[in-house]
């Protein structure tokens, strides 16, 4: 949790420059904050006059997401200032000391390109929807000066970020960037018949960032970008408006909630009680912190709608208290991602209502069929958790009397436990959607954490909203930039291609090996693509097969939604992974080994749902919910 | 080579999908009249994006044909509002009479000058939009208090103010969940998107207050229309009327199937006492209509021609 925790101090120096510099950036990270703080007044807010006054913003939601994407622009600002944004290093790592500068040059570079271009192409926007109204009759630019705001920051920290590099390597990794970027160019003017296409500029432009170290959401965005640069009928401002649109969905807002209660419960004392508690309760048990994730996991997820908020918000509580027994964070991260998976299925859940709409299928009944194969992955992975998980030393962890005396912290861990079941009577009551619900999680944490233990001080709850800002920002930016590589793939009919060749798939080797070969298609699209564009695209093409094939849809949705979840969480590049190392604190080189295990037996639970669709069969067929 | 458009729509490709209806002839006109000289991509399911970002990408020309209701045009054309207006229309055939009788062609005219953008014809929609909830629902005065999710666009909200019902902003994503737990009371749509959406599964009373018949657009962009050869035009128009004349026919056979269909899956449908339903139309005329074409008074001839149209 600590990947943004260093405020204030990294950019302290006695260079006039980087004082304004350092001034600045304490300016965006507060600005940040302050736009968390209103953004959770609003959500809470318009629950408030809806449910017990009856009277409901019309602009709520509108205003909300608006407030969010502003939230990330300026976060990913901040973060590219701190250049903390998640990356793949471990190829970089294996260059000589000379080859390692070159290529951090090169990636910085390469940043900058993107931000400038994102800066120029929302300008266009900006100017392109001048006098458009929002389709509730708000000015169409108020929500767009964010991302232009945000456009600007993310540059100028990008030229910072040059300007800091040191001059060799600085120019040296010019050279090969624009000889490559002259010899395209050139080939395809000379050689039209030749032509490199978009979508091999996309490729080239996208895992060639990630392979020198480009930080995630800019490779992406640049594989994006390469591609409307190509083709002439994609104008740039429509890239700029799709990485401004992806992460303008109210749903995400649970994100930026979640990770701020997490946070919270961290410093005001509720998270340090539960724990206490759960750990003298089930410490001395082998892998007795694995199965808390795991149950926590299961818990919030049947209150929210999305993997990443599971993450946050069992994650806010978790890694503290990994940290303090001394156990092995990487470990717990690998096991918290792959529990995210499982736990897709346990609804309410957003992807699950995206595929049956999509797809033309029961979203009753896909929820219900989800419920047993969420348990049988929950079981699959307990076993693991025990087998290779440690007694923790309860006595080493509270030595010196650090214990709390037990009645008063079984009553300080129930306020933890009952804020956990006001989300849950607040969602199934219908107070709240299961997005909205994370803004009262927030109150809860910030009044009910903050009256009771009394842990809290202005200062903390100020730092409090500015880190949640900030990694929101490098979050949700990922998000951002993959919904734009998303629009590339699906103007370019990657997916009708991929469907055209399934139908033959399907006949030549039967239903179980096209669900197998689906789940593969799945699975790795889900890598890049946030969950949901993925089921949109491959939905409504697969389930009709599947369909013809005798392949009950329920149970093929549930296998896909859980595939995808696989993918988004699979290293080395799924973008869930990414979001979890960057949530958790931890490197995604240093996660992956560990989680191979429950990779694997996730896989194994996988194909169990294939070969037998009894288990997703089962309850909704009890109930009578297959029609 | 052929010539291709990117055609986008934000339902999905089935028949109760209405957009799909207006597509399924065109695309099959098209190939009949142009042969293999104009070839359509189809991104249904809103696999572009939302619908507001859309519209921009039809004005620049990333997206060729856009399939989509008036109301997403307002954000451009405020005057496309007034087809949003509550109980403006009394039938699809009142519709049609008044959109063929120059409505549809100033529209198209007030569009083009202002974006470039053309219309290419006026489907349907599934059948009008009536209010679902898990409550019966046997007058308006029951709907006092009722939380609906309403289309988020300013017409609609007020429709639903004079109705007397809570308007309530939901995304459509979370409507499910949200109509099941009772965060909302129900909502407002057509009988095809309430199959398409499964939002029979979470309730069970339909409220025929008919408030709107919102009529379906094909869109086209300065870039795309610039694309077919002047020889392929005529076809090309002709393949778009085809569409629109088979369009309509049909719709009034799905939007029975789907009632068909709904009632069998369990919902129980109410009609709106007459006299009530006058009175919405009175007091929607007063509250809602004057204070509109005093807004935007270069609707007004276009508002009396529909009421001409009756
Ligand atoms: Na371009
Ligand atoms: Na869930």
């Amino acid at each position: 949790m600590d990947a943004v925790a260093t405020a204030g101090s990294a950019l302290e120096s006695r260079l006039p420059q980087d004082r304004f510099a350092a001034r600045v950036l304490f300016f965006i990270e507060h600005l940040g904050g302050a736009i968390l703080a209103i953004d959770v007044a609003v959500v809470f807010l318009s629950v408030v006059f809806r449910y017990f006054l009856h009277a409901p913003f019309d602009w709520a939601e509108e205003v909300a997401a608006g407030l969010m994407t502003t939230m990330v622009f300026i976060g990913a600002g901040s973060v590219l200032a701190r250049s903390q944004h998640i990356g793949i290093e471990v190829l970089v790592l294996m260059l000589p000391p000379k080859g390692r500068a070159i290529a951090a040059a090169a990636a910085a570079w390469i940043t900058l390109l993107v931000s400038a271009t994102l800066l120029v192409s929302s300008a266009q926007l900006f100017e392109d929807t001048a006098g458009q109204l929002t389709p509730t009759g708000l000015p169409q630019w108020i929500f767009l000066l964010p991302v232009l705001f945000g456009g600007f920051v993310m540059a100028a920290f990008a030229v910072a970020n040059v300007l800091k590099l040191p001059a060799g390597p600085r120019w040296t990794a010019l050279v090969p960037l624009l000889a490559i970027g002259a010899a395209i160019a050139g080939w395809n003017t000379l050689l039209p018949q030749f032509a490199l296409a978009p979508i091999h500029l996309l490729t080239l432009a996208a895992v060639g960032g990630l392979l020198i170290g480009v930080p995630i959401a800019f490779a992406l965005a640049f594989g994006a970008m390469a591609y409307f640069l190509a083709d002439p009928s994609l104008p740039m401002l429509i890239w700029a408006q799709q990485v401004a649109s992806g992460a303008n969905h109210f749903v995400l807002l649970a994100i930026p909630f979640f990770v701020l209660a997490g946070l919270t419960m961290e410093s005001n004392g509720m998270s340090s009680r539960l724990i206490e508690l759960l750990l003298r309760m089930m410490g001395r048990l082998k892998g007795g912190m694995n199965l808390i994730v795991i149950i926590a996991t299961a818990l919030f997820s049947g209150v929210s709608g999305s993997k990443l908020a599971d993450i946050a918000a069992v994650g806010g509580v978790i890694m503290p208290a990994i940290r303090k027994t001394g156990q092995d964070e990487n470990e717990t991260a690998g096991l918290l991602a792959c529990t995210a998976v499982m736990a897709e299925t346990i609804p309410p859940c957003v992807n699950l209502i995206i595929f049956a709409f999509v797809s033309n299928i029961s979203i009753g009944g896909l929820f219900m069929a989800g419920l047993v194969p969420a348990g049988l992955m929950a079981a699959a992975l307990a076993v693991v958790a025990v087998i290779y998980g440690t007694r923790v030393d309860v006595e080493k962890v509270f030595v010196g009397g650090t214990k709390r005396p037990m009645l008063p912290l079984i009553l300080g861990a129930g306020v933890t436990l009952a804020m956990i079941l006001m989300i849950g009577r607040g969602v199934t009551a219908g107070i709240a959607t299961s997005t909205e619900i994370s803004a009262f999680a927030v109150v809860y944490a910030f009044l009910i954490g903050g009256l009771a233990f009394r842990e809290l001080s202005w200062r903390l709850i100020v730092q409090l909203f500015v880190r949640s800002a900030a990694m929101t920002g490098s979050i949700l930016f990922i998000v951002a930039a993959a919904s734009s590589l998303s629009y590339a793939i699906t103007i370019e009919r990657i997916p009708d291609q991929i469907s055209t060749l399934m139908i033959g798939v399907g006949h030549a080797v039967g239903p179980i090996g096209f669900i197998l070969v689906s789940v593969v298609v799945m699975a790795f699209f889900g890598m890049i693509l946030e969950g949901a564009p993925a089921l949109i695209l491959f939905g409504p093409l697969l389930t009709p097969i599947a369909i013809k094939l005798g392949i009950n849809p329920l149970q093929f949705g549930t296998i896909m939604v859980v595939a995808m979840g696989l993918g988004f969480f699979a290293p080395p590049i799924g973008v869930g992974l990414f979001a979890t190392a960057a949530m958790t604190g931890t490197k995604v080189e240093n996660v992956t080994r560990p989680m191979m295990k429950y990779i694997a037996v996730l896989i194994v639970a996988l194909l169990a749902l294939v070969v037998f669709p009894v288990f997703s069969l089962w309850l909704p067929r009890y109930l009578g919910m297959t029609g | 080579a052929p010539i291709s458009l990117r055609v986008s729509s934000a339902a999905p490709a089935d028949k109760f999908g209405a957009h799909y209806l207006w597509y399924k002839p065109f695309s099959e006109q098209i190939a009949k009249l142009a042969g293999d000289r104009i070839k359509l991509e189809y991104f249904p399911n809103g696999q572009l994006g939302k619908e507001a970002d859309v519209v921009n990408q039809v004005k620049v020309g990333s997206v060729d044909m856009m399939l989509t209701g008036a109301s997403i045009w307002a954000t451009v054309v405020p005057e496309f509002g007034m087809l949003d207006l509550g109980f403006l229309f009394n039938s699809y055939d009142h519709c049609s009479k008044a959109l063929d009788a120059g409505v549809g062609q100033a529209y198209d005219k007030m569009l083009a000058d202002r974006t470039g953008v053309n219309i290419l014809g006026w489907g349907f929609q599934v059948g009008a939009r009536s209010i679902y909830t898990k409550k019966p629902i046997a007058s308006v005065a029951d709907l006092k208090g009722v939380k609906l999710r309403v289309l988020p666009t300013k017409a609609f909200i007020d429709t639903f103010n004079i109705i007397g019902a809570t308007p309530t902003p939901i995304p459509i994503n979370e409507l499910y969940t949200a109509v099941q737990t009772g965060v909302v009371d129900g909502f407002e749509h057509d009988p095809g998107t309430t199959i398409a959406y499964k939002l029979y599964e979470v309730t069970n009373r339909g409220f025929l207050t008919r408030h709107i018949y919102t009529p379906m657009l094909a869109y086209i962009g300065k870039r795309g229309l610039a694309k077919i050869p002047a020889d392929l035009m005529p076809a090309f128009r002709q393949a778009a009327d085809e569409a629109t004349r088979i369009s309509r026919m049909e719709v009034k056979d799905v939007e029975a199937e789907a009632f068909t269909d709904l009632k069998a899956k369990g919902m129980v449908y109410t009609e709106v006492p007459p006299a009530e339903i006058a009175e919405l139309k009175r007091r929607t005329a007063d509250e809602l209509y004057k204070p509109y074409l005093a807004q935007y008074p270069s609707t007004a001839p276009l508002f009396e021609k529909i009421q001409a149209s009756a």
